[in-house]
């Protein structure tokens, strides 16, 4: 113990300067449907990133929000990946909490899922600030962080604590690969313990930042956090589902059946468990009613003049529960097109519900009462896609380089550069 | 009244200087309309006391004919009021409180309290008629209008107006707003 | 080896590639309407300045002033009076929904004239309901109209302000007064103070406030009714510019019927103070635990 800790202390001379520049030729080469995959990314962001520019140099009034709705697309996309994040989770959990070795062998992937969903809840975030200028002031020490009053000071904490630890993590393991040697235990495993507490906390952090404010009754619910979280790990799983089928089929990556079948079970818990979730909502603020089920009434029946998110939110509804009722089915069991089918449906379902579905009616109507029309304008979408196309980039890119470590021996698989 | 009050108020303090309340003072030569032609000018506009300082104004109800007749401007709404109720009978331009004291336009706001005493204790606590200035009287004085600035005397009730400065926000319409 | 030096040859070429759209993509940038400077970048919270840097920002802020709009403005900065704590009350009763308020609170505070920005709304009320759900701002018809009431709605000062709480960066805080201020130089534009706002008081500058070089206000104070830049949040700040040099609120000496009430709640004697002593008054959403020192009341 104590002489693998020393190796692993003190690598060769500039392993590490090696093994970032081996991680960048892997990650840029590849046969050519990657390739073409990665352009394709590259040309969205490009477009997004144009987007942006323009936005940042006219103003959000390019977007559609107002005074009234005063967030919108990005806001909505930033709570549903950190639902991916924290989703991320359930690969750790049975890998390390409940010794599936199966699964541990795979679970650099939800890492690297984790890092992907959270660079992209950060940028969701940038783009929404009118000042990208003063990021700066978020920085503790550096700006002039509000900690511990603002919520939101604690979730800027808890992302980048969480993006930093996914990063270390992913890092260790993948050099400690290329030195041909074990993840040093002493450091790995008390940062995955926290890691699998963090990702809890991200998600629960979150849902206080919406739950947590007088001024919005749609929001102000003790079950916004479980129902973050049992979203969470519906979304989160559902997407892993989704990536181990398509490395199964598409790469010679060493993917086991096991975990997906143990994903699959996690999943037709929660999925259920959602559902439950949203029926509770759902009766709390009916049979109370009053002014406070005005921003549900508005989601689900539309207020006076509108009504432009009820069909999508009955379409979220229905997919979840035909999502719910395709993965309970055996035929899931086979791990073929219908789970993916099963995860694509709820993963949509989850990201309507969950993003637009959850923000905006916490806006409409207003506080003074005025019911103010939100739809994305085509800036928003843009910068939207943008973001999605760079946070698939990274995780293509880490996918790349982190498959060849999937071997079951550690150190056999790839030559080191 | 205010001004008495409020330097009463600090005389008790080592009392800074303070600057005054000034309460706009009505109009003391009143005037109407006519519909008769004179030979002077202003063509139409008489002070009350022209005619009523050799006239006694007869104790007509401000609903008659003959007195809507010749006073062509004078609409007169103050409830059962007429010009007596308030107006010297022997000089218009004098006004008679309900005790027979005789006072001033200047003082007219004591003889609106008469009738109205919570207005006017509004006015007092600064929650009723416009004001301009400073609320520090430490640092420079305060305007305040007077009863007789924003309700005619004659017919007292506020007028309705349109609204200013629309909301303009976007995507607010009339047509997404409640009624 | 000549396979390796071609296809790192062909990466270098994609990536300056890469590099070159990502430039071209960001190109707006460059056109950006508002300077940035290293020093204004680099400035600290307000709340961190010496005096001496908060007298070069006064000088940097007259002076684009001057360049920008081609007008000469005094702006001061204008710290709470000690043991002054302000307060407003609104007579419901003799407010006659004529926006008044609205107009002169636009144009004290140098809002954005195209959205007709200011911080004050009026609703249009229902009688025998507070909710404001039975409310319009958007009415236009003569006021007062039967059957209605008006309530002017703006900045509460609440005690316990939401706002304050929810801004990461501390950009917008209390002072002494009881006035919660924001720092237009550091807040970052997240808006989670206007979401946290029960009552709508807060206001977002969407894009940066266009206002014609003759009817902006000189009469100017730091933390007040300084010309905003974009993409900060701003709110009613009880015209502190006026109020701590003694003057009344603009929006209080527009109103035409004298239904606003302001003064110093520590002093016994003042109008706010015989006000909330002599009529019955309450808190606009008192149970959000917000803790106005803005009141409502009626005559009757």
């Amino acid at each position: 113990m104590e002489e693998i800790a020393t190796r692993t202390m003190s690598p060769p001379r500039f392993a590490r300067l090696r093994f970032l520049w081996h991680a960048l030729m892997t990650a840029t080469e590849g046969p050519l449907p990657y390739l073409l995959w990665m352009l394709v990314l590259t040309l969205v962001a490009l477009v997004g990133l144009h987007a942006w520019a323009r936005q940042a140099s006219q103003g959000l009034i390019l977007t559609h929000m107002t005074n009234q709705v005063l967030w919108g697309l990005y806001i909505a996309n930033f709570t549903f990946l950190v639902g991916i994040a924290a989703g991320a989770v359930m690969m750790i959990i049975p890998a390390h909490l409940c010794g599936d070795r199966e699964m541990r062998r795979v679970a650099i992937i939800g890492e690297l899922m984790a890092i992907a969903a959270i660079a992209m809840c950060l940028l969701f975030v940038v783009v929404d600030l009118g000042r990208p200028d003063r990021l700066w002031h978020l920085i503790p020490f550096l700006g002039r962080l509000n900690w511990p009053q603002s919520i939101l000071a604690w979730d800027v904490i808890v992302l980048g604590v969480y993006l930093l630890l996914n990063a270390a993590l992913v890092w260790h393991q993948l050099f400690s690969h290329s030195l041909g040697r074990r993840p040093w235990a002493a450091w790995h495993r008390p940062a995955i313990w926290i890691s699998i507490g963090w990702a809890i906390a991200i998600h629960t952090v979150t849902a206080f930042i919406l739950c947590g404010l007088v001024s919005r009754p749609f929001w102000n619910t003790a079950l916004m956090a479980p129902r973050f979280l049992a979203s969470a790990f519906v979304s989160g799983p559902a997407l892993l589902i989704i990536t181990l089928l398509l490395l199964r089929r598409w790469t010679r990556a060493p993917v086991g059946e096991a975990p997906t079948q143990t994903l699959l079970s996690i999943l037709r818990v929660t999925v259920i468990l959602n559902l439950l979730f949203i029926g509770c909502e759902i009766f709390t603020v009916f049979h109370t009613g009053g002014s406070h089920s005005e921003g549900a009434r508005f989601l689900y029946f539309g207020l006076e003049s509108d009504s432009s998110l009820v069909p999508w939110i009955w379409f979220a509804l229905a997919l979840d529960t035909v999502a719910a009722l395709m993965l309970l089915h055996p035929r899931s069991r086979r791990l073929t097109g219908w789970l993916a089918g099963a995860c694509l449906l709820a993963t949509v379902g989850i990201w309507i519900e969950k993003g637009l579905g959850l923000i905006v009616p916490g806006f409409i109507p207003s506080p003074l009462h005025e019911v103010v029309h939100y739809t994305p304008s085509a800036l928003e979408w843009q910068i939207t896609a943008g973001v999605w196309a760079l946070g698939l980039l990274i995780f293509s890119a880490g996918l790349r380089v982190a498959i060849p470590t999937l071997c079951r021996d550690v150190g056999a698989g790839e030559k080191t550069p | 009244m205010l001004p008495a009050q409020v330097s009463e108020a600090d005389a008790a303090e080592h009392a800074p200087h303070l600057y005054p309340v000034i309460i706009s003072s009505p109009d003391s030569d009143p005037q109407t309309l006519s519909g008769v032609e004179m030979d002077w000018n202003p063509p139409n506009s008489l002070s009350c006391r022209t005619c009523h300082r050799v006239t006694a104004a007869e104790p007509t109800p401000p609903w008659s004919e003959d007195l809507r007749n010749f006073h062509m401007e004078l609409t007169i709404l103050h409830g059962d009021l007429t010009c007596g109720s308030c107006h010297d009978g022997d000089d218009h331009a004098e006004l008679t409180m309900a005790n027979g004291e005789e006072i001033g336009f200047e003082d007219s706001m004591r003889q609106c309290a008469q009738c109205h005493p919570h207005e006017m204790q509004s006015f007092e606590i600064g929650a009723h008629g416009g004001m301009r200035g400073h609320w520090d009287l430490t640092r420079g004085p305060r305007e305040r209008d007077h009863c007789v600035d924003c309700h005619d005397a004659h017919a007292p009730a506020y007028p309705t107006q349109m609204p200013l400065f629309p909301v303009r926000d976007r995507f607010l319409d009339e047509a997404g707003a409640d009624e | 080896m000549s396979d390796l030096t071609r296809r790192l040859l062909l990466k270098a070429i994609g990536g300056a590639l890469g590099l070159a759209a990502v430039a071209k993509a960001l190109a707006p940038l460059r056109a950006d309407g508002e300077e940035t400077t290293v020093e204004g970048f680099l400035r600290k919270s307000y709340r961190d300045l010496s005096p001496e840097e908060i007298q070069s920002l006064i000088v940097h802020l007259e002076e684009m002033t001057r360049r920008v709009h081609g007008v000469d403005v005094t702006i001061r900065d204008a710290p709470p009076i000690p043991g002054v704590e302000f307060g407003f009350a609104l007579n419901l009763s003799v407010c006659t929904g004529c926006r008044a308020c609205v107009a002169a609170c636009h144009r004290e505070n140098n809002h954005d004239r195209p959205s007709a920005e200011s911080y004050i709304r009026v609703l249009e009320m229902t009688q025998g309901s507070l909710d404001l759900a039975h409310s319009t701002t958007t009415y236009d018809h003569p006021v007062p109209a039967p059957g209605k009431f008006y309530m002017p709605v703006q900045c509460m000062q609440c005690r316990n302000p939401p706002c304050v709480r929810a801004c990461p960066v501390g950009a917008t805080w209390q002072q002494a007064d009881g006035i919660t201020v924001t720092d237009y130089n550091w807040c970052i534009g997240c808006r989670y103070c206007e979401v946290a706002c029960p009552y709508h008081a807060r206001r977002f500058n969407w894009t940066t406030p266009e206002i014609p070089a003759a009817e902006i206000n000189p009469d100017q104070a730091l933390l007040a009714n300084t010309l905003r830049p974009r993409g900060v949040d701003e709110k009613c700040h009880f015209c502190l510019h006026r109020v701590r040099d003694g003057r009344l609120p603009a929006c209080l000496e527009a109103c035409p019927t004298g239904a606003r009430v302001f003064g110093d709640l520590r002093d016994p004697n003042s109008e706010i103070c015989r006000v909330l002593a002599e009529r019955r008054t309450f808190a606009l959403r008192e149970e959000a635990g917000t803790a106005p020192r803005f009141f409502y009341f009626f005559e009757d």
